[in-house]
């Protein structure tokens, strides 16, 4: 499981295995399936030991982090702030205008690049891959995921190809 | 059926990443994040 997290490149929260008894954890919780595997959930559990908000979605809707955000400052601002912090870019990594976090690979990074191109935006690319220092960037961005395509709009930060964010932020300009 | 609002989370201990075991009930005055994360990241 360590190997499996470093491989991930360094994680800043536990991750449990809820191996053994199998799924015990999530059975306790209600959220194991009869497939054998659970549902992808959250639960925020206050400082009383009191679950305060639950959420079950697909595999391909989860929520945004801003629901959570919310969520967590209702309960205690304090767990809100990370949020609000201003997140600079690190040094040596380009900055102004248009900059995508992407990678040579990945089909979301492939569809944004498309997109520049048919509304003639000029962009920059840094591989995450290649790029020293940049997926470690992502990461702050993403709260610790290697999200791409992630762009960097004279510091609006939008993670993952979200084509609604980039049209209000780089159409309507026009 | 899933835990609701308002129930008390069921404790538990999980060994961890990080070489050591997490307890649930450890945490008390602290908000937790829980989350289910089945077949992310992994090779299966």
């Amino acid at each position: 499981m360590k190997a499996w997290a470093e491989s991930l490149g360094g994680i800043s929260y536990p991750i449990l295995s809820d191996f053994w008894p199998h799924g015990r954890v999530a059975q306790q919780f209600g959220v194991l399936r009869s497939e054998g595997y659970t549902e992808r959930a959250i639960f925020i559990i206050d400082p009383d030991g009191i679950i305060r908000y639950v959420d079950i979605h697909d595999i391909d809707n989860q929520p945004s982090n801003d629901v959570l955000f919310a969520e967590l400052a209702k309960i205690s601002p304090e767990a809100a702030k990370v949020q609000q912090q201003q997140r600079p870019v690190s040094p040596g990594l380009p900055h102004g205008g248009v900059v995508m976090y992407c990678t040579s690979w990945c089909p979301d990074c492939r569809k944004a690049r498309a997109w520049f191109k048919e509304h003639g935006i000029p962009f920059t690319e840094v591989d995450i891959d290649t790029t020293p220092g940049a997926a470690d960037q992502v990461r702050k961005w993403a709260n610790g995921s290697r999200t791409t395509p992630t762009f960097d709009i004279d510091g609006e930060i939008i993670v993952d190809y979200q084509i609604k964010r980039l049209e209000e932020l780089l159409l309507n300009k026009k | 059926m899933p835990l609701t609002v308002g129930d008390k989370a069921p404790d538990f201990t999980l060994p961890s990443h990080l070489d050591k075991d997490i307890t649930l009930s450890s945490l008390r005055g602290k908000t937790v994040v829980l989350v289910f994360f089945p077949q992310a990241w992994t090779p299966i």
